[in-house]
């Protein structure tokens, strides 16, 4: 402290509520030409000196880091303020010019920043976009700091990043034509049209689909078994497929509901070449978007159920010789759903190793717009549709599941 | 010499050209447009329009410029982006793909994706709110090129 202040006048009178002296480091001397006089309505007290707050000459520090989220998003700008010093900072910012900032990914070193944030007011604020290369990363922290970046004064937040498996592509759901109703050839029923839930033909209904169905109608179930397998086998299948449909029918009439798969279905479907083209595709799909995003799994996740289907459709197997020379039509002629998820996920460098999951859905059941093509013909197919909405007996979900292993690079 | 009559070469002329008409047209495959309401779908509206293209020209940027046009005329993008996913697919004119395409869903059945060579350009309004027109290059299912539509909805 320096200067010196000298007031001269004849009288000079103070008044205040409150009035304090200090003498920081020396006397208080009062001086008069005759007497000095105190006067105090209660005491005068003596010995009681206290030091005063030393003056702010101490360096500046941060105390305190702040953000508005907790959470950051890949690729998004996010603002961090130091809020919180010290002692006040001296006026016109310049001394908060000098914050520095400084970050450190999960486990990692103290990084830093080359550029300083701005001042505004009393505050120093550094916007930070989150870089691709932190995908993989689960904790990021930010240091504002004068002198050293210390962990007493910092922000953390999580990286939002995908954890496997996730979707990449989802085609409808399994057993329903949307998200309120049930597909028709998974319904079933006694001849009853309910017009809500499963049981959605009248025995009427069926007779109007053609005459034939009369000779169905008035059939056993034992009957009805016997047409509908020797359909099956002596037309629609041969080989190992034909033993696959065999079980589909018997799934069929334990009449449990419950989902069929297997590995002999799956391995056909897996390597039909319609399969192998839908393969194809998703595999260029994420190879695009990988080499896009700098090998960020995250821009690959999609959870949104597609109704309408992508164009690279789905797998199908209705080739003639699917259907005559085979028994993947029978057993799987279509696809009704699928997912495709991540499940593994490695990085070396810039290479990838990438395991996707497929899984296909069919139903194993008929429903009236299939009797009103050319099914209706076969008394294999009317002893089907009877036993399914007539006779009570619930259709199935088939479903077919294998995974694919891609490598590649993400950056040339 | 032979000489022809002029009105028989008048008719003659007339049938050549009309054999070797290469206007480019777009027909909509009304048949197949599928629409799904947020409700129906638990997530947000789906719309997915097909649309076939008489004599796609070979040169892609007049292919490109075609298809923008035509998007450009029929599609309200604005109005489009309260759609969650919005999808229009372009299929090139062939035996397999007619102006009339109809699905056929018998036994051996026949449905448009099964016709993936013939997808010549998409139109997608994403999840990102972002247009993306794809047109592909020379039939090669590898390459596509991207271009670019920004809409002005102010």
């Amino acid at each position: 402290m320096s200067g010196k202040i000298l007031i001269v006048a004849k009288t000079i009178t103070e008044t205040a509520e409150k009035i304090t002296l200090n003498a920081n480091n020396g006397d208080i001397v009062f001086n008069a030409a005759k007497s000095v006089k105190y006067s105090a309505k209660k005491d005068i007290v003596y010995d009681s000196y206290v030091a005063p707050e030393a003056e702010q000459t101490e360096n500046l520090l941060v105390t305190k880091v702040i953000c508005d989220v907790t959470e950051v998003e890949i690729g998004k700008t996010y603002t961090f303020k130091a809020v919180q010093f010290s002692r006040k900072p001296e006026a016109g910012g310049k001394e908060l010019e000098q914050v520095k900032w400084a970050y450190k990914i999960d486990d990692g070193d103290i990084q830093y920043f080359k550029n300083k944030g701005t001042v505004k007011g009393n505050t120093v604020i550094k916007k930070v976009k989150i870089p691709e290369s932190l995908w993989d990363n689960k904790t990021l922290r930010i240091y504002a700091y004068m002198q050293n970046a210390t962990d007493d004064v910092r922000v953390e937040c999580e990286i939002d990043t995908v954890s496997l498996p996730f979707y990449i592509d989802r085609y409808k759901q399994k057993g329903k034509k949307s998200e309120l109703k049930i597909a028709d050839d998974i319904c079933y029923g006694n001849g009853v049209n309910l017009n809500t839930g499963h049981s959605i033909y009248s025995t009427e209904d069926v007779k109007d689909l053609g005459f034939l169905f009369n000779i169905q109608i008035g059939q056993s179930n034992e009957i009805l078994w016997n047409v509908f397998s020797s359909m099956v086998t002596s037309v629609f299948s041969v080989g190992e497929l034909e033993k696959v449909a065999l079980k589909m029918i018997l799934n069929f009439k334990n009449n449990t509901g419950s989902e069929f798969s297997d590995p002999i279905l799956t391995e056909h479907a897996k390597n039909h070449d319609s399969t192998k083209r839908f393969c194809n595709s998703i595999e260029k799909l994420i190879t695009t978007k990988l080499k896009s995003s700098k090998g960020n799994l995250k821009h690959l996740e999609d959870e949104t159920i597609d109704w309408s289907g992508k164009p690279y459709g789905h797998p199908r197997f209705n080739t003639y010789k699917d259907t005559f020379a085979g028994g993947l039509t029978i057993c799987m002629n279509d696809t009704w759903a699928y997912e495709i998820l991540v499940t593994d996920y490695k990085l070396s460098g810039n290479n990838y190793e990438l395991t996707y999951e497929i899984i296909l859905y069919d139903h194993f059941g008929l429903d009236k717009p299939d009797m009103e093509k050319k099914y209706s013909w076969g008394a294999g197919f009317r002893a089907w549709f009877v036993l399914q909405h007539l006779r009570n007996y619930k259709p199935f979900i088939t479903k077919v599941e294998f995974k694919k292993t891609i490598n590649g690079t993400y950056s040339d | 010499m032979v000489r022809i009559p002029i009105n028989y070469l008048s008719i003659l002329l007339i049938l050549v050209f009309a054999g070797c008409n290469n206007k480019t047209e777009f027909f909509e495959l009304s048949n197949l447009k599928f629409e799904m309401s947020a409700k129906e779908t638990g997530n947000g509206q789906q719309i997915t329009e097909y649309v076939i293209i008489s004599n796609p020209p070979k040169n892609l940027d007049s292919l490109t410029f075609l298809i923008k046009k035509y998007n450009d005329t029929t599609l309200d993008y604005c109005k489009t982006q309260k759609a969650t996913v919005y999808r229009r697919f372009f299929y090139k004119e062939t035996r397999y793909t007619p102006r009339d395409y109809k699905e056929d869903h018998s036994f051996i059945s026949d449905i448009i994706v099964d016709h993936l060579d013939d997808l010549i350009a998409t139109v997608e309004y994403d999840k990102k709110d972002q247009w993306v027109f794809k047109v592909k290059t020379n039939n090669n299912p590898d390459k596509w090129k991207d271009v670019q539509i920004e809409p002005n909805c102010e």
